[in-house]
């Protein structure tokens, strides 16, 4: 019996030149990674980046109204104006303390540094190249105040979505980004390090990206019970990238953590880069897994200051960050 | 310009809007439809590539950044040869 046939079987077994040219194709994208590593990135990204900063614009509130804007304008320059007075109070206070410690023949100690909450102090608002100064420092004294090389980036592309743990911000070699800058996130928060850069935007790779090893310090001095068989308050150890900000340490079980440790990079600042939500312990094993958590919640970030002088000074001490905002487009 | 080539284009339009934005759950399903559907859908490739390319590709990092590519070309092979085992 003979039966019509349904399918056409020349699809591809009879158009070898198909297979050839895919291969082809496929050699070539290869080659051109291989002598030219930012050729490809750069072309989809120069496609990509429109619509990135679109999606931006959209969920900064760019369609809001003129008035809704104007008004929220002048919002934030009353609150300018209120942190300006507050600052120069603590500056008088300050000085005030000195002055005290003096009469009393007290060495003069400075604020302690790693202030988590930066207060804004001026801004111009007449220029498109404004900066903002916002001291986080040991010194409030303001005629120390000096650029730092912090540059405030738009975050366009973040995790989940993103597969590689990474964020795509609008900074890259235009703005004198370069490959190892420390990334961090509004409060003093290490997030991770430049790891691409292009010409207008960049690529981080998260602390927490899976594959990822660092030293941290786990530090229970807030918490005053929990103290390590050493009797140290700091506990070293090495931390694992879970991806999505999360990361585990493998830690001896003698080892006392409790949740709300407060998770270090070790170093003369010593970066705070998360804290312990869990402590998972098997009574069968001599270790015990500690898992933290990023002190930011990257999936709603959406912006991060790039420390452009990592390269070139290890440890800067910051008296006070400059955050250019030339690069802020709405 | 007939029903089936407007049908994808439409599809490839998604899967752009899709691979730009870093939707892989949508992209992938897309392609894998466009793949069977069309004798020669190489669009899949292109959306492998252009998704390394604009969230991997990061220097020093192997073929880990190169997953979208390995995907698509895996994806394109495989559907291919069932295709041709399916409606021999």
């Amino acid at each position: 019996m003979n039966y019509l046939q349904t399918h056409n079987r020349s699809s591809f077994a009879r158009r070898p030149r198909v297979w050839i040219a895919t291969i082809f194709v496929i050699l070539v994208i290869a080659f051109t990674q291989f002598f030219a590593p930012h050729f490809l990135p750069a072309i989809f990204t120069t496609i990509a980046r429109p619509f990135w900063r679109a999606e931006f614009s959209l969920s900064s509130g760019s369609l809001r109204s003129p008035e809704t804007l104007l008004n929220q304008n002048e919002e934030l320059k009353r609150e300018l104006a209120d942190m300006a007075i507050r600052l120069e109070t603590t500056q008088s206070i300050s000085n005030e303390n000195s002055e005290l410690k003096t009469l009393l023949k007290r060495p003069i100690t400075t604020v302690p540094p790693a202030s988590t909450s930066s207060s804004l102090v001026t801004t111009s608002l007449s220029s498109s190249t404004s900066t903002t100064l916002l001291p986080i420092s040991d010194s409030l004294d303001l005629a120390s105040l000096k650029p730092s090389p912090y540059i405030l980036g738009a975050v366009l592309k973040r995790p989940p979505l993103a597969p590689y743990d990474e964020l795509i911000i609008d900074l890259g070699q235009n703005d004198d980004v370069v490959v190892g800058d420390l990334v961090y996130a509004s409060g003093n928060v290490l997030l991770g390090r430049v790891s691409d850069v292009l010409g207008q935007t960049s690529k981080v790779t998260l602390l927490s990206s899976p594959g990822e090893t660092y030293d941290v310090l786990i530090s229970n001095g807030n918490n005053t019970t929990s103290i390590s068989s050493t009797g140290s308050k700091t506990i070293p150890a090495i931390a694992h990238g879970l991806g999505g900000g999360q990361f585990s340490v493998e830690v001896p079980r003698d080892v006392i953590a409790s949740a709300g440790d407060i998770v270090l990079i070790p170093s003369i600042n010593n970066k705070t880069i998360g804290v312990v939500g869990s402590v998972v312990t098997d009574p069968a094993q001599p270790f015990e897994t500690i898992l933290f958590t990023s002190l930011t919640n990257i999936y709603e970030l959406r912006w991060v200051l790039v420390d452009t002088n990592t390269n070139t000074a290890p440890n800067p001490t910051v008296t006070t960050r400059v955050i250019t905002t030339k690069n802020v487009k709405k | 310009m007939s029903k089936n080539k407007i049908i994808r284009i439409v599809i490839d339009i998604i899967l752009f809007v899709a691979v730009i934005n870093g939707w892989w759950p949508l992209a992938i399903p897309l392609a894998i439809l466009g793949a069977w559907y069309w004798p020669h859908f190489v669009e899949i490739i292109v959306a492998g590539v252009a998704y390394d390319a604009l969230f991997g590709m990061i220097p020093g990092t192997g073929w880990h950044g190169w997953i979208g590519t390995i995907i698509s070309v895996v994806l394109y092979t495989v559907i291919l040869l069932i295709k041709k085992t399916v409606r021999r």
